[in-house]
């Protein structure tokens, strides 16, 4: 059966990657940023971006857009 | 209409203030030429004030306004300017809207003369505004009703701020000689004062009464009772008629007087305000409006007014303004040989609210018609 609430309002985590950009939806919160490091706390875990001139692009309350030479994604528990 | 504005944020990390601004749910919309201590960033306007709230050491500075609030301010920034233009706009439509130049492409000079003066009776001179198609028409048809007998043919071309006219004129029918025999008959019942008669028999002569319908005139030339020739007969008959007139006045009756001092002025009229470009300082006037302007999309109006400066008299002798109203009214439906020969009064009548006077008027006026035998 479809949830409506959730059809409607989304809040499951979704991280989409294009290119060398990383698009995080429904995140709690920034931890660190930094040119080599972006730390971002989500619901189920903490999701740590490595790479080189890192840089946010967009931010809003649930969502960030960041780009640069990103050459690392890890999920920590 | 959500607007945005671009800062520039300076400070020791502003990664530290990204951090802060997304904590505090503040969306960024474009992180641009980001360094170590300074970075552009795009945000709502409305969160401006938050971000001042927020920033603590961090040095905040607007580079750039989008959007509504863009256009905003670029409008009272340059509000002398857009004001100035749209005086100039309003003047434009203004002088587009005035005649420059009448031709008339014919060379009599008489009757484009007379043209000239017919057309400034119906408001097309130099300087007045521009007809509509519709106006002209009836300008047109005016005219020509008016000069049926000189005018065959009449167009009014508006050239841009100017208008062409050209006519054909009527040829007379003076040289069209009518072969019809006439006798002249009475048209109403008097006294014959003058006969001016160039060709035909007089059967009444001066001082005679006649009525309607008898022959003054006869075409029949007769000698001794029989009938010798005929010929139209030609000329005028004057004579004396009476007319009896009425006339009522309020009894408070009071005289406007024009004293001769006008002023020729403009008036704009803004939604519910009216604005006189020059004012006058009569005590009692008489106001002739005429809208010149005058937009169903725009609330504005512009009329030329005519204000006449008048003298009111109330102390007036009532009988004489009755006299002269009821010659008047006689002398409105005389022609140029026609006079009025005197006058009697016959009763006036007073009451509370009226004073009525009834004459007598005894006129000479031509009282002789033609009549085809």
């Amino acid at each position: 059966m479809i949830n409506i609430k959730n059809y409607f309002s989304d809040n499951r985590l979704k991280i989409t990657i294009i290119e060398n950009k990383i698009s995080i939806l429904n995140f709690l919160k920034i931890l660190t940023l930094s040119e080599n490091e972006i730390i971002i706390k989500t619901e189920i875990n903490e999701i740590i971006i490595g790479g080189k001139k890192l840089s946010v692009l967009k931010l809003f309350a649930d969502e960030i857009l960041i780009g640069g030479n990103i050459s690392k994604l890890e999920f920590r528990c | 209409m959500n607007s945005k504005i671009k800062i520039k944020v300076i400070g020791k990390d502003v990664n530290r203030f990204l951090i802060r601004l997304n904590k505090n749910k503040i969306n960024v919309y474009q992180v641009s030429n980001k360094k170590n201590n300074s970075c552009y960033l795009i945000i709502d306007y409305c969160n401006y004030s938050n971000v001042l709230n927020i920033k603590t050491i961090y040095e905040i500075e607007i580079v750039e306004y989008l959007g509504a609030i863009r256009l905003k301010n670029n409008i009272l920034k340059n509000k002398v300017f857009i004001f100035a233009l749209l005086i100039c706009f309003i003047i434009l439509l203004f002088l587009s809207r005035l005649t420059y130049s009448i031709k008339v492409t014919t060379n009599d000079k008489k009757m484009n003369d007379l043209l000239i003066k017919e057309l400034k009776e119906e408001g097309i001179y130099k300087f007045s505004f521009l007809k509509n198609y519709n106006q002209l028409n009836k300008i047109k048809n005016n005219i020509l009703k008016k000069y049926n007998d000189k005018f065959e043919w009449l167009e009014i071309e508006r050239v841009g701020t100017g208008y062409i006219i050209r006519y054909e004129q009527r040829l007379k029918s003076d040289d069209i000689k009518d072969i019809k025999t006439y006798d002249i008959v009475a048209k109403k019942n008097g006294r014959i004062i003058n006969l001016d008669i160039e060709s035909g028999q007089i059967l009444k002569n001066i001082n005679e009464y006649v009525n309607i319908g008898d022959i003054i005139v006869s075409s029949d030339i007769k000698l001794n009772e029989e009938i010798k020739g005929s010929i139209s007969a030609k000329g005028k008959v004057y004579g004396e008629v009476w007319y009896k007139v009425n006339v009522k006045l309020p009894k408070d009756y009071y005289l406007k007087k024009y004293t001769g001092k006008y002023v020729n002025t403009y008036s704009f009229a803004l939604i519910n305000k009216k604005i006189i470009l020059k004012k006058d300082k009569f005590h009692d006037k008489i106001v002739n409006e005429k809208q010149i302007l005058k937009n169903n999309l725009l609330p504005i109006a512009i009329s030329k007014l005519e204000i006449k400066e008048i003298t009111i008299k109330k102390d007036i002798n009532l009988k004489e303004v009755a006299i002269n109203e009821a010659l008047n009214k006689i002398k409105a439906n005389l022609n140029d040989n026609e006079y009025i020969l005197d006058y009697v009064i016959i009763d006036t009548k007073k009451n509370n609210s009226k004073f009525e006077m009834n004459l007598f008027v005894s006129v000479c006026e031509d009282i002789g018609e033609y009549l085809v035998r």
